[in-house]
């Protein structure tokens, strides 16, 4: 295995356990880890979707894509504020910041010098795509979480 | 007691004002470094505690840190670092640099509350 593989395996296999500590830390959410595949092109749809650049010497991007209604419970579970009264902006910083900490929590696990983060985009809406040009394979974390799907994906240069 | 907290993000921010409030405190808020230094000088006097994101845009929060340190009228403020900063070398640089205290995000309510009390010199370990 290349250095690179190794560095991209530490990564997934630090979100795998990353991502369920954050949501029940802070959400107070279960979440279990259902599937992990692997994708040509990093690839990722709304409606709410979170995006983290490795910009270190290790390269790469991190990113989460999940249903509205599941952002909006999870920031509502963290501020104690009722889901459908969360303004736009609210669940546009809440999904940065849950970006933030996954993505947090996977650097801290992996203990790599090389990996810093830039600060998370959130992005929110009814139909997009984002895709990242790399020509590098993603892997994707399938994640469950109060019975909506959602995934963590995960693609280094 | 008030407290400031500062961190660019707004749901941070709410989840320490709720627990400040639990605790009968005050809270301020500030989004970023300069914002925090523009509210500790006109607030300084009357903060007890501050509560300081690493990562912002601006100055970081470990700036924000060494900055207060190194100013007389804020140097006496008890900083408490709030961050996903978790590697054991961040932790070891902001108490070198003067914090008192340090919470990894994610964080459990109760966890915030005592170490608040805690850097206030309130509660035990």
């Amino acid at each position: 295995m290349s250095n690179t593989d190794d560095h991209h395996a530490r990564l997934v296999e630090s979100l795998q356990s990353t991502v369920p500590e954050v949501m029940s830390t802070m959400a107070f959410a279960e979440v279990a880890v259902t599937g992990i595949s692997e994708k040509p092109e990093f690839c990722v749809s709304g409606p709410a979707a979170g995006l983290m650049l490795l910009i270190g010497e290790r390269k790469g991007m991190v990113g989460v894509s999940m249903p509205e209604l599941l952002a909006r419970g999870a920031i509502a579970n963290i501020t104690g504020v009722d889901p459908l009264s969360l303004s736009e902006p609210d669940v546009i910083d809440g999904i940065g910041e849950l970006t933030n900490m996954l993505s947090g929590g996977m650097k801290t696990k992996v203990a790599d010098p090389g990996i810093q983060l830039s600060p998370p985009i959130a992005a929110l809406g009814d139909e997009y795509l984002i895709e990242w040009k790399t020509g590098r394979p993603t892997t994707v974390l399938e994640l469950e979480m109060s019975g909506e799907r959602f995934t963590v994906h995960v693609c280094t240069l | 007691m008030r407290l400031l907290t500062v961190d660019d993000s707004r749901m941070i921010r709410r989840v320490i004002s709720d627990a400040a409030a639990s605790l009968g405190f005050e809270a301020l808020e500030a989004q970023n470094g300069d914002h925090a230094m523009e509210v500790l000088a006109a607030n300084h006097q009357d903060i007890n505690l501050v509560l300081l994101d690493w990562n912002m845009p601006g100055p970081s929060g470990y700036e924000v840190l060494q900055q207060m340190k190194a100013d007389e009228d804020l140097q006496r403020i008890p900083v408490m670092m709030v961050t996903t900063e978790g590697e054991p070398k961040n932790i070891v640089m902001a108490i070198q640099a003067g914090a008192v205290n340090y919470l990894t995000k994610p964080f459990a309510q109760e966890d915030l509350t005592a170490k608040i009390l805690e850097s206030l010199g309130l509660g035990g370990a």
